[in-house]
């Protein structure tokens, strides 16, 4: 089912000088907010610090859809669009520009990006009203805006680099933005240090790949001359030293238009040498081998490892969970919409690299879907909302590598395009529960509030039928083309062993993945939204079957020290400290005045008080998100429905040309498919439904109990985080407290070695001074005049005896002379 | 008055004026008794002025200075050597005052002449604001209120402070002079020339274990220095005649060292008898690298550079980690490999496999430090093993590479030291521990800090990633496995900068610093142009290589043997 409308000639290119005003126009924001945030915020009040950075994200937007005018109006085979900044480097064979491209894939991420970003900032205007430093929070917001787009507008590897790790930092500045609390701040540096373990494994992939366009690889055995090439350098033995030959950059002409052929970060160059067959690059790599692994399938693992700290993949998943100790816009737009998608589309982007490596592929595959899984599973027992978006976020990005993987790599992308609405309005949601219920986070001090808040309720609902795979919002046609295309993939390796069950073990996986997610999402919905309102000034029942053991990970145990009551506009303070937690059965709390939907938050920030329906500000970007997340769906309606390609597909393809192929089936087993995927969804929802619906069921808390061991391996997430304490953290900082010791106690001994004994030899030499030298002199004296008197003697006045002394004297001269010539 | 053919003397000789001008008037003093305090002040407004019209000149150099010219030409073949200034010294010793740049001196240049001037903003008491912030530094002028001594000591900027500005032009002449000496023995000159001053400045002016520290350099210094001067005269005495600044030509051997290029292509030290058996170049080879490697440092000739700076006044060590550092490579790229490439070529895999030590190893002893001071002096160390390595690997991209590298560590460890004298000034102790929560009290500061931090730990964007990348993207075809050990650095400097930063600016405000001031302007005018070079760099590096590129790819092409 591969519609091949692969363009393969060379990218014709169209100047879009405007391009670099979308990204510029955060960056003014983040820097006016920044550098006079304070003085704005004080003298014209919060109004100009929003005003300021929605201004600016809107302008990006505009410039954005500006693009898009431009981008539909081109032939589909040549919607792309290029604006050169200025060379930013040029040393040997490398050679980048600050550039950005558009092509159809970058102009939906970018769309999506200032899209929702900007809404994202709206929302915040009301979330952070009662912030203190709410110039920084917008400052930062709009930086990471400015370092997403460089990532997806970079028209080379290096600018996508400069964005990647920028927003690393904007993730790491907002993760820690309440950086008093010494755990979020700590949250802030896990997330970047394990990012860091990804983008060292990226660079290498990216280094492999550069170096590899250059030549061959294997050592030859006959290059054993002493040869210089200029743009490797000299080496003298190239065979035992140097397995890259590089050809040099060359230019082959396609089509009439020339080809670069070599080293490149660019990606349109990598992609038309390695795309078109008449350069011969993508045969020449397809063959090339380092230390026997096929060099590109080195090439997809490491570049992949650095999505996998990105997009939090096992095993690098560990920090994204603990990023949810930042505001919850910031969770919305970073650990949902955007950021973490970046590995997805880096995949996506390099979808012809990965389509030539069947174990590249697999690796990919396997990893999203055991992440699926797994992330699933945790979320099963959480109790703080974010936490179940977090893991369900880091679940559905594995579906979305399952996508990549396989090689749908326009599902892939659909599934981030839908999972970027359905999220953020899931995230958005909770943190307008949040907000509501007085910065709560524990669902189980919940409940009821569809009462209370009725927007925010049905846009949770609206998105959670997304997210399950309801035929009806938008998650269901990514979800399923992602599973389908999985079933029938049958190409992929498993480190170079053939493996066709892989395709259909994924499939499975991820259907069970499927129904997880179903019922985490609605056991969430049910709990937060049906029942009575668990929460308020009393705490009145103890369950009595919270194990606070849970609560015992090490690094959340001084958390208790946090209690609520110290929270000043901070949510998440009580997820970690809640000492008494109360999920009250028939307790009566839910109070009769329901929503005061004036947009006072005079209340923010105490404790106490009805949940109330957020101002509008936030509940209309709610309710345009979840509308979004139904009408997406209409970009992928799938060819058995209508017998055309679905609008998405056709439009990403001139930016994914990769070749995959695909078993064939029979109508009737697709729509088989389509409804497995229905029924999983519907099986989730059934049961969540019975457990959690209104709060009445007794049977989780009896499972619980019956399984109580597995519980609580699972609630405390596998002590993942633990293992790494112990394997990674702990002997680092030993090594780095021994070589430090090593440092001070051995090499610098040895210099005061060194200094001692200069000053040993010194007091010698004193010694042979007093003793040696003065007698010596002393000695001379005596000498000269014992000399003189015994070579009183040879004056004895007979010529021969002086003739006897000149003849053996210029003897010893010639000798001497012949000696030491 | 300033024109392409002296620029590179006014650069050199006008701190010395400036001392010679405090110098007079210490003596005017001395007979016709100006108030001490009027001393005080004059020395230092002569410092300002001389070392702010050396930044001019350098900035003059740097502008005239044409990458792509052919420069002075040696046995007919370019060099690129520009703003030549020669004349005849000593003549019986064909000792040459001979100065100019290429594309390896011209941002050594240049940064010499940046942080020269960041340093004597350093080293002055003003824009301090307020009676208050001046107290709490320890830099009141008058004596009374509290006396110089080791529980109250005064402020560095007020201790004795003709001396201390004569040393820091002098020094600052050194510096000059050593990068734009292209005559071997005034090399050395201008190399001592700054070895003194450095001494005494650290040693009178340094904190409490100023006099071990000052010794400990001084010592390992000037043992690399012996070994210098051994390798020099033993090149001096194998090379052949030169023509001089006159025309006419030297009398059996030279100090020229474009023309001991030459002479090394060709072969000359390669053919040298062997010293005891060892192969002349070699030994030669060995001398000059450990003298240069000290300075680098390297390890493990790294344990005075943490003494140093956790002793030395701010202004120093800013010196200390912008520019002597830089000495290092610097003297290796102008005399081991131009001279000596058969030897180059011989040692290029020891230097790699120090260059990884240097990185690895020091960063994960910056990692375990608790002193402020010394995790930025040992984070230094390892940022100079990227130009080890870079230099070893000796493809254009790793070599241009390990050169930026010099360049952009040169403004962000500076702007390190300035951050650390900050705090030292307001805290007077460096103990990352007994910190916390900071950002709370000096948010300005804090970002600063910020900025630096995430420059020096090679996030995109800033100055710092851009050499890192560089050298381990050129490194990766010729060393492939110690790149990727190299790499794992990226991890451990983010941890020890973000862990840093978390003891000290993150969670709860330590009580004991409340009230703290935040960054005066004196420390505004030093950091926010350091902090605006590290982010324009970072987006426009070829500014820097566009000059330094092609020095390098004939340095390296001249390595490969007739």
């Amino acid at each position: 089912m591969n519609h091949a409308t692969q363009h393969l000639g060379p990218t014709v290119v169209h100047a879009a000088g405007y391009l670099w005003l979308i990204p510029l126009f955060p960056a003014v924001g983040a820097i006016i907010n920044s550098l006079l945030g304070t003085r704005i915020q004080r003298n014209l009040g919060k109004r100009w610090n929003h005003a300021i950075a929605i201004g600016m994200m809107t302008l990006s937007f505009l410039t954005a859809l500006r693009a898009f005018a431009q981008m539909v109006a081109l032939p589909g085979d040549e919607r792309f669009l290029q604006n050169t900044l200025w060379n930013m480097l040029t040393a040997g064979q490398m050679q980048f520009d600050l550039a950005f491209a558009l092509d159809p894939l970058s102009m939906m991420m970018v769309l999506i990006i200032t899209f929702i970003g900007t809404l994202i900032h709206v929302f915040s205007v009301g979330y952070m009203a009662d912030e203190p430093s709410y110039w920084r929070f917008f400052a930062y917001l709009n930086l990471f805006v400015f370092a997403m787009l460089l990532l997806v507008m970079g028209d080379n590897f290096a600018v996508m680099f400069f964005g990647w790790e920028g927003v690393g930092l904007a993730s790491y500045l907002l993760i820690s933005f309440w950086y008093t609390d010494i755990e979020k701040a700590q949250a802030g540096m896990k997330a970047f240090v394990v990012n860091r373990f990804g983008d060292f494994g990226f660079i290498l992939g990216l280094f492999l790949l550069f170096w590899s366009l250059g030549g061959i690889w294997e050592p030859r055995a006959d290059a054993r001359s002493v040869t210089y090439v200029p743009e490797i350098g000299y080496k003298a033995d190239p065979a035992a030293q140097n397995p890259f030959e590089s050809t040099g950059p060359r230019a082959v002409v396609v089509d009439g238009h020339a080809v670069k052929v070599g080293p490149t970060l660019n990606f349109r160059e990598l992609r038309d040498q390695v795309v078109i067959e008449a350069t011969g690059v993508g045969e020449h790599l397809r063959h090339q081998k380092l230390w026997g692994v096929a060099l590109l399938t080195l090439v997809g693992m490491l570049m992949f490892v650095g999505a996998m700290g990105k997009s939090a993949q096992l095993p690098l998943y560990v920090w994204l969970p603990d990023a949810m100790a930042g505001p919850t816009p910031v969770s919305a737009l970073i650990h949902a919409a955007t950021m973490v998608t970046a590995g997805v589309y880096m995949v996506a982007r390099l979808s012809y690299i990965y389509a030539m490596s069947p174990t590249a592929m697999g690796w990919v595959a396997t990893i999203g879907v055991l992440t699926a899984f797994f992330a699933a599973t945790i979320g099963f027992f959480q109790y703080d909302i974010k936490k179940v978006l977090a893991y369900s976020t880091v679940s559905q990005l594995g579906i979305m590598f399952i996508g990549v993987g396989v090689g749908a790599y326009w599902a892939g992308t659909y599934h981030l395009l839908t999972h970027a609405f359905f999220k953020a309005t899931l995230f958005l949601g909770s943190g307008s529960v949040i907000l509501g219920c007085h910065h709560e986070q524990d669902m189980r001090k919940m409940g009821g509030l569809k009462k209370l808040m009725p927007v925010t309720a049905w846009t949770y609902l609206v998105a959670t039928w997304a997210i399950a795979g309801f035929p009806w919002a938008s998650g269901f046609f990514s979800k399923d083309e992602i599973l389908w295309k999985a079933f029938t993939q049958r190409g992929m390796e498993l480190f170079g062993v053939p493996a066709p069950w892989l395709g259909p073990a994924i499939f499975v996986i991820g259907i069970l993945a499927a129904t997880g997610t179903s019922f985490y999402m609605f056991r969430s919905y049910y709990m937060t939204f049906t029942g009575h309102y668990r929460g308020g000034a009393g705490h009145d029942e103890e369950h009595g079957e919270d194990p606070h053991s849970a609560h015992a990970a090490p690094h959340h145990a001084p958390a208790a020290a946090h209690a609520p009551a110290a929270a000043h506009g901070h949510d998440d303070h009580a997820a970690h400290g809640h000492a008494a937690p109360a999920a009250a059965h028939g307790v009566h709390a839910a109070p009769a005045h329901a929503t005061h939907a004036a947009p006072a938050h005079d209340d923010h920030g105490h404790h106490g008080g009805p949940p109330h329906e957020s101002p509008r500000s936030i509940t209309w970007v709610l309710a345009t998100l979840a509308f979004g997340a139904v009408a997406v769906s209409f970009l992928g309606i799938p060819l058995l429905w209508t017998g055309h390609a679905p609008i998405l597909e056709h439009w990403l393809a001139p930016a994914l040309p990769a070749e995959v192929t695909f078993l064939h089936f029979g109508h009737a087993t697709e729509w088989l498919f389509q409804g497995m995927g229905v029924a999983a969804a519907t099986i989730g929802w059934f049961f969540a439904m019975k457990l959690f619906k209104d709060g009445q069921s007794r049977v989780p808390h009896d499972l619980k109990h019956r399984f109580f061991g597995f519980w609580t391996v699972v609630y405390n997430k596998y002590y993942v985080d633990e293992a790494y304490h112990a394997l990674v953290i702990r002997p680092s900082l030993f090594l780095a407290a021994f070589l430090s010791w090593f440092d001070q106690h051995v090499i610098d001994w040895l210099v005061n070695f060194a200094g001692w004994l200069a000053r040993v030899f010194a007091a010698i030499d004193d010694a042979i001074d007093k003793y040696v030298v003065d007698g010596a002199v002393n000695g001379v004296g005596g000498l000269t005049r014992e000399g003189g008197r015994v070579l009183r003697r040879i004056e004895t006045g007979r010529i021969q005896t002086y003739l006897y002394g000149a003849a053996f004297g210029s003897l010893l001269v010639v000798l001497l002379n012949f000696l030491f010539r | 008055m300033i024109r392409p053919d002296n620029v590179l003397v006014w650069a050199t000789f006008l701190p010395v004026i400036g001392s010679a001008v405090i110098l007079a008037l210490m003596v005017v003093r001395h007979f016709l008794g100006l108030k001490k305090r009027f001393l005080d002040q004059a020395s230092r407004v002569v410092t300002m002025v001389a070392s702010f019209l050396m930044l001019v000149a350098s900035i003059l150099a740097w502008h005239w200075f044409d990458p792509r010219a052919q420069g002075l030409l040696v046995q007919g073949k370019a060099t690129g050597v520009q703003m030549v200034s020669r004349a005849i010294w000593i003549r019986p010793f064909n000792v040459e005052w001979f100065v100019g740049v290429d594309g390896l001196s011209i941002s050594m240049v240049l940064l010499t002449g940046i942080i020269s001037f960041v340093a004597a903003i350093a080293s002055m008491p003003w824009w301090q604001g307020g009676a208050k912030a001046i107290h709490m530094a320890g830099m009141d002028e008058d004596d009374h209120g509290h006396g110089d001594d080791e529980h109250h000591p005064k402020h560095f900027t007020v201790r004795m402070v003709p001396g201390y500005m004569i040393l820091l032009l002098l020094l600052m002449t050194g510096m000059m002079g050593t990068f734009v000496a292209l005559d071997m023995f005034l090399f050395y000159v201008f190399w001592e020339v700054m070895l003194l001053p450095m001494y005494f400045l650290i040693g009178v002016w340094g904190g409490p274990r100023r006099e071990y520290a000052a010794i400990k350099f001084f010592l390992y210094t000037l043992a690399g220095s012996v070994l210098m001067l051994l390798a020099i005269i033993a090149v001096y005495y194998r090379s052949l005649p030169a023509v001089m600044a006159d025309g006419t030509l030297s009398a059996r051997h030279t100090f020229n060292l474009l023309e001991l290029a030459a002479q090394g292509r060709a072969g000359q030290f390669a053919t040298a008898l062997p010293i005891l058996g060892v192969a002349f170049s070699k030994i030669v080879f060995v001398a000059f690298f450990i003298g240069f490697a000290i300075k680098i440092p390297m390890f493990p000739f790294h344990t005075w550079l943490p003494d140093a700076h956790v002793e030395a006044p701010t202004p120093i060590s800013v010196i200390l980690a912008g520019i002597l550092l830089k000495m290092g490579p610097y003297g290796i790229l102008r005399f081991n490999y131009p001279l000596l490439p058969d030897a180059t070529e011989w040692a290029a895999n020891a230097i790699a496999v120090f260059g990884v030590i240097n990185i690895i190893y020091a960063a994960y002893v910056a990692l375990a430090q608790r002193d402020f001071k010394k995790m930025v002096a040992y984070s230094s160390v390892s940022h100079m093993g990227f130009t080890l390595l870079g230099m070893a690997a000796m493809t254009p991209m790793a070599i241009s590479g390990a050169v930026y590298n010099m360049f952009t560590h040169g403004i962000i460890s500076p702007a390190l030291f300035l951050i650390v004298g900050v705090i030292y000034d307001r805290a007077h102790h460096r103990d990352m521990e007994r910190f916390g929560g900071l950002a709370k009290e000096l948010p300005e500061y804090s970002g600063l800090t910020g900025l630096a931090f995430f420059a020096s730990l090679g996030l995109p964007g800033l100055a710092g990633f851009i050499p890192e990348f560089m050298v381990l993207a050129g490194s990766f075809p010729v060393y492939l496995t110690f790149t990727v050990i190299s790499a794992t650095a990226v991890i451990i400097t983010a941890a020890y900068y973000l862990w840093a930063m978390q003891r000290v600016f993150l969670g709860k405000l330590n009580s004991a610093y409340a009230g703290f001031p935040d960054v005066n302007w004196r420390e505004r005018i030093m950091l926010y142009p350091l902090a605006a070079i590290m982010i324009f760099l970072g987006f426009y590096p070829q500014f820097i290589l566009h000059a330094i590129n092609p020095a390098l790819q004939l340095l390296i092409q001249n390595l490969r043997p007739v």
